[in-house]
């Protein structure tokens, strides 16, 4: 999305409705709908305050969004997503169970985490993120930083499946991951 | 807190995901998420 000066309240709408996975809805939770006119309506006030550093925004609307019911960690991440796509990868909370799964899995003493709650959680997962991608450019078989979000999302889709006791539908081969 | 990951680290976790990164992919919910970039 580049320069946040130039992206308009409904172009933040949008890109919500998208993550909110409601793009092809003309009706979606009256709980996301609020919460992305909510962000809409601020973001003219945040281009001017020309916040640059990622903490700094991230903190930006942590403060911004207090008063919500909940601070919406993974909403505001992808907000630095979208004004620094080629930095911040986006996380949810599928991707981020992923992480996790393949770290305990790889570093046993890993202190698993259910979900991401703090600006550190993020740094965490865009090091995962980019460490992964990096040391994945040596081989001839290289996703993009787009297939391997997608992978990770996918895959972090299986395990909450899994953990529910359903078998991921639509899935194919990869459940052996998970022996 | 960093990560530092190990190339032994990261090597297993590519070995791990490098014969379902297809499969992966083609599952993604391309309806839910029709622009994903």
């Amino acid at each position: 999305m580049g320069d946040h000066a130039k992206t308009t309240a409904a172009d933040i709408e949008r890109a919500l409705r998208w993550k909110f996975g409601h793009w092809r809805k003309n009706d979606y939770p009256a709980a996301h709908r609020h919460l992305a006119e909510r962000i809409a309506r601020e973001w003219k006030r945040f281009s001017r305050e020309g916040v640059q550093d990622p903490e700094s925004i991230y903190r930006h609307w942590v403060m911004v969004l207090k008063s919500e019911a909940y601070t919406p960690h993974i909403t505001i991440t992808f907000l630095l997503h979208l004004l620094l796509p080629d930095q911040f990868p986006i996380m949810d909370q599928h991707t981020f169970r992923a992480m996790n799964w393949f770290l305990k899995d790889a570093r046993p003493e890993w202190p698993e985490r259910k979900a991401p709650t703090d600006f550190p959680d993020f740094m965490i997962y865009k090091e995962f993120f980019d460490s992964l991608h990096t040391a994945w450019q040596s081989r001839n078989d290289a996703p993009t930083r787009s297939d391997l979000d997608k992978a990770l999302m996918v895959f972090g889709q299986g395990l909450k499946m899994r953990s529910l006791g359903k078998t991921p539908v639509g899935l194919t081969n990869w459940q052996r991951l998970l022996l | 807190m960093a990560l530092a990951l190990r190339s032994v680290e990261l090597n297993q976790i590519i070995d791990r995901l490098v014969p379902d990164l297809r499969s992966l992919n083609e599952d993604y919910d391309d309806a839910k998420y029709p622009a994903h970039a």
